[in-house]
This record gives structure tokens, sequence and C-alpha cells, in this order.
């Protein structure tokens, strides 16, 4: 019933992504209409709590996880000089993956969520989330088992590891709120999901792909074995601790306090490390990024990464946080990994890796060059809106502006995110059309020579 | 370890062996010492002052609160003048246990608040 052909799986797991991101996206850029139009689809199913938490469950684990997902069972079977483990368990872990992903997303649009961030299904989806990422984790545990290289490359640390932390922070962040004793105990494990989704999952994978892209599309040698140990034990070491400063200035003893805000800033040094390691690799090979779009796609990504890593630490201290908690700008800044880092190295996956399984390059340049450049500029746009506004409401409110006026005041900067958003949307229609023209022609190419070579023989 | 430039080839990408930059060990060290300094001198909250002073006004926030929901509404008597008009045991009573319509409310609040909002009571006419 599933395919056995080889690389079906990551190919299969990028069309399920990218069919996700336009479905999640649609539901972000109609959480943003109803900034504007509050009476827009105003129903029952897709009122703005239903849309915004189905949003971004959505772009997280269906598009963005799916994408990883498809990257890795390439990228592991070639780190590893060997083949998948079993393409047919993967394309049956895709179908039930997007099945889990179907009910979550009715179940958010029917009411019912567990109101984490970043984990919003209802319990019953999650348990069966774990099963699926849990059949993932084994096949490409298993591909590695059967590696025929016997040094594991950087990618691999990090594509292991984040197959390991993504199942433990699912069970924590979404272990059942009754039996935790208090209210901010359900906090502080909430928030450990919802720091670790992104840390030892998006930051992760992304960055192992990152690692695995450079050396293969620029051709040179990776800049030091030292700071990828450096950069990669220091990120499994202080990452896990970040989950308290979402709660700074809360309810939280002091002491936990400090033992989020610390690692937060201490997250500078894996940061920059593997940075310095991309950015020392890159080295005389800037200008390709002027003719390959995926490098161009690459260099973007960990560019908005360091924004991303500079903004994130300084937020975590008490006092930014205390102008800018709740504003518009957290919105802003989580966009920025998600997004701008790590959306933007999947898509340079995509284009890498697509072309290699199905034997034919991308079918239009210049629908990567339009997909690359709405993505940016949208996406400037949409952040800039959105940090301007955090800044302008922050400050507001402490001045003690009445709210509403406040909430008027934001009026030009949520259309200006209105019309990022829409461009960032568009982006991936450039990216979807692109792929299906691709995969659509490269069939009718192999049928074409399997009769020219019928013909001749 | 490996220290000059040697390359290694793991799964055919070429990885050399260059020193961590000096600018990055600096910002390290930074780092470090900033994060050990700020465990031992810093309270890791912002500090805020109690909110305004002790509230002084809790009779009038109840009576406001919760009885003007019907006494000002003709749901329910006028009360301006009431301790005028019935004894204090009797007010209390009331407010603790109820009588006709009115519910009794005394498990919402300690002897403490009833005493207050009496006393607030006396002065509304």
């Amino acid at each position: 019933m599933f395919t056995d052909e080889k690389w079906s799986s990551s190919k299969n797991w990028f069309i399920a992504a990218v069919f996700w991101i336009i479905i999640g996206m649609s539901m972000g850029l109609l959480t943003a209409t109803k900034q504007i139009w509050p009476e827009l689809l105003n129903n029952r199913w897709t009122t703005y709590g239903h849309v915004r938490s189905a949003h971004v469950m959505l772009v997280i684990y269906a598009w963005l996880s799916m994408a990883y997902v498809g990257s890795m069972f390439y990228m592991i079977p070639k780190l590893a000089k060997t083949k998948v483990y079993s393409e047919k368990l993967g394309n049956f872990a895709l179908v039930f993956y997007n099945i889990v992903i179907l009910e979550g997303f009715f179940a958010l649009l029917f009411g019912q969520t567990e109101v984490i961030e970043y984990g919003e299904f209802p319990l019953w989806v999650d348990v069966q989330l774990l099963v699926a990422i849990g059949l993932v984790a084994y096949n490409l545990f298993k591909t590695v088992g059967q590696r025929t290289e016997k040094m594991l490359y950087v990618s691999l640390w990090y594509f292991l590891g984040s197959l390991l932390w993504l199942p433990l922070t699912w069970i924590v962040g979404n272990f059942p709120a009754q039996w935790i004793p208090s209210g901010v105990q359900q906090g502080l494990m909430g928030w450990f999901l919802g720091h670790n989704a992104i840390g030892l999952w998006m930051t992760t994978v992304g960055v192992g792909q990152i690692y695995y892209l450079l050396p293969k599309l620029t051709g040179r040698p990776l800049y030091s074995h030292q700071l990828s140990m450096i950069g990669f034990w220091a990120i499994a070491t202080f990452y896990v601790w970040n989950g308290p400063h979402h709660l700074m200035n809360g309810p939280i003893p002091g002491w936990i306090s400090k033992a989020g805000v610390i690692p937060s800033i201490v997250l500078l040094i894996p940061v920059w490390a593997v940075l310095a390691n991309f950015w020392g690799t890159m080295k005389g090979s800037w200008a390709q990024t002027r003719t390959s779009v995926p490098l161009r796609f690459t260099m973007a990504g960990t560019i908005f990464y360091l924004f991303a890593c500079l903004q994130g630490p300084l937020q975590a201290l008490p006092s930014v946080s205390s102008v800018i908690k709740f504003t518009h700008w957290t919105v802003g800044h989580a966009h920025m990994g998600p997004f701008g880092a790590f959306s933007f190295t999947s898509f340079a996956a995509i284009y890498y890796i697509l072309p290699k399984i199905v034997g034919r390059e991308m079918f239009s340049k210049r629908a990567m060059e339009a997909h690359f450049w709405f993505s940016t500029v949208g996406f400037l746009v949409f952040a800039f809106s959105l940090w301007i506004a955090g800044v302008v409401q922050g400050f507001a409110w402490i001045e003690g502006v009445p709210f509403l006026q406040t909430v008027l005041m934001m009026e030009p900067y949520v259309q200006g995110r209105a019309i990022g958003g829409t461009m960032m949307y568009v982006a991936q229609f450039f990216l979807a059309w692109n792929m299906y023209k691709t995969i659509k022609l490269a069939k009718l190419e192999k049928k074409q020579q399997a009769q020219q070579q019928a013909a001749t023989a | 370890m490996k220290k000059e430039h040697k390359e290694d080839i793991v799964s055919d990408i070429k990885i050399e062996h260059n020193k961590v930059p000096k600018l990055l060990v600096a910002v390290f060290y930074v780092v470090a010492i900033w994060a050990i300094g700020y465990a031992i001198f810093m309270p890791g909250k912002l500090a805020v002052e109690p909110a305004a002073a002790p509230q002084d006004n809790k009779g009038e926030i109840i009576f406001e609160g919760t009885c003007l929901n019907c006494h000002a509404t003709g749901a329910a008597p006028d009360l301006s003048g009431v301790t005028d008009r019935m004894p204090e045991e009797d007010i209390k009573n009331v407010i603790k246990k109820g009588r006709n319509t009115m519910p009794a409310i005394g498990h919402l609040y300690t002897e403490k608040e009833i005493d207050l909002v009496y006393e607030y009571l006396k002065d509304y006419r």
C-alpha cells in the first residue's frame, strides 16, 4: 500500500509540508485581517481565538515540522551513506501524522484547546502526535544505525538530538493539567514546551540543515570543528532553561526567574559560535548568493537567526520584559525564528533536495526569486510594523494612557502587519506552483525517456 | 587534538580545524562573568513598589461592588441612613444570613470586612 520508492518519504513529506504552509498561513492572514475587521468570518468556528491557535499549531507542527522531517529523510541517509531504513514506514508515518494534524486542526476550530502556547492541541491529539513523532524518530535512528560512514557529521548530532528532545518537551508540556498541583507549575511546564519547541526542535533541526547545506551549496570546507562542538553542547545545555523567562515579573520565585534569565543571555555563546562557523565557511563565497537562491535563503536565514537571538536574550531581562510583554513586539519576535530563520532554511533545503530526488532542476528560477523577495520584504514590513507597534504600546501602557486609546493608536501598524503578511503569504504560492510544475515535468520526462528507450530497443 | 590546519573528511564533507576567533572567546568570558554576577547580586525580577497605599476604603469597594447592584437599582430599598433605623447587630445579621429576597453573603467576606462595610454605611446618607 505504501510505496518503497527511493527518496519517496522525503519527497512526500515536502509536498505535505507545502500544502500545510498554505493552509497554516491563511489562518495567520485571517488572524491579522480580523484585527482590522473584527467582524470578518465571526462565526462559531472561526473566532479570533480559534483561528490564531490553529495558525500557530499548523505552521509549526504541520509546515515546519514536516519540512524538517522531509529534509531529514534525505540528509540523514546521505550523511550516514546508507538508504532510509524503511521508506514504507516513512510514508505510513506521513499519512498518520497528517491525519493527526487534521484532527488537531478541527479540534481547535471546534474550540477544544489546552491553552498552552505551542501545545494547544487537546490531549487525545497530543498522544497520537507523540506516536507519529516516535515512528519518525525510530525510522531515522534505525537509518543511522545501519550507517556505513563511521564518523557522525555535525548535522547528525543536531538531528538525532532534536528527535529525542521533541518527544521529551512534548510530554512535559502536554502533561495532563489535573495531575499538576498548581497553576504556577502548570505555567512553567507549559513554557518548558513553549520555549523548547523552538529551542530544541525548530532551532536545532534548522541549524543541522544549514550545517548540511552550506558546504554542499558553496563547495567549501566547514570552517571549524571546535566551534561546532561548542555550539552543539552549549545549546543542549542551556536552551532547556529558557522557559521561565516567559513568566518574567510573574508570580514565580526569584531563583526560577534567574534560572531563566541567565541561560537566556548565555545563549549568545552557542548562537554566535554557530554563526561564526557558518560565516567562516562562507568566507569568499558571498558573491554566490547573487545567483544561487537556495544559498541566499540559507544566508538570509542565518542573518534573521542572529537578530532573533539578539532580541531574545535581551527580552528575557526583567526591565525590557516589563515594557514589551503582551505587546505586538512579541508577535514580531516570535515570527523571526520560525519564519525568517528556519522556514528560510527549509525553503533552501527543498530547493536543494527536490531537484536531486526528481532528477530535474526546479521548473522556474524566476518563481524562486519571487519566492525569496516576497518572503523577505514581506517579513520585514510585517516585523517592523509589529516591533514599532510593540514599543509604542508598551510605553503607552506604562504612561497610563487609557487602554482603548492605545488600541486605536495601533491601527496603522496592524494594517502594515497585514500588508507584510499578505506578501509573505503570496510568496508561498510561488513555491507551491514551482514544486508542482517541477514534479509533474520530471514525471513526464521520465515517461518520455522510457518511451524513447522502448522505441530504440 | 589536531591543532594544525588539517582537514577531516566526514560524509564527503571537508571539515577544517580553525581556531575559535579571539573576539568570540572574549564574548564567552564576558557573558560567563556577567552570568555569575547576575546570579549572585540581582533579584531576578523588577523591584515593584506595593500598589498604592494599603486599601483604607475596602468597605466602600465592597458596598459599591456588591450591595449597590440591588440597593441602587430599585430592586431593593435605599440604604441611606440605614444605621439610624436598625441596630448594628441586625444589619450585620442581614448581610450574613440574608432577608426576604436578599441572599446570604456572609460566606464571601470575613468578619472584619463586614465591620468595614458597616463603618461605611454609618456615613452613607
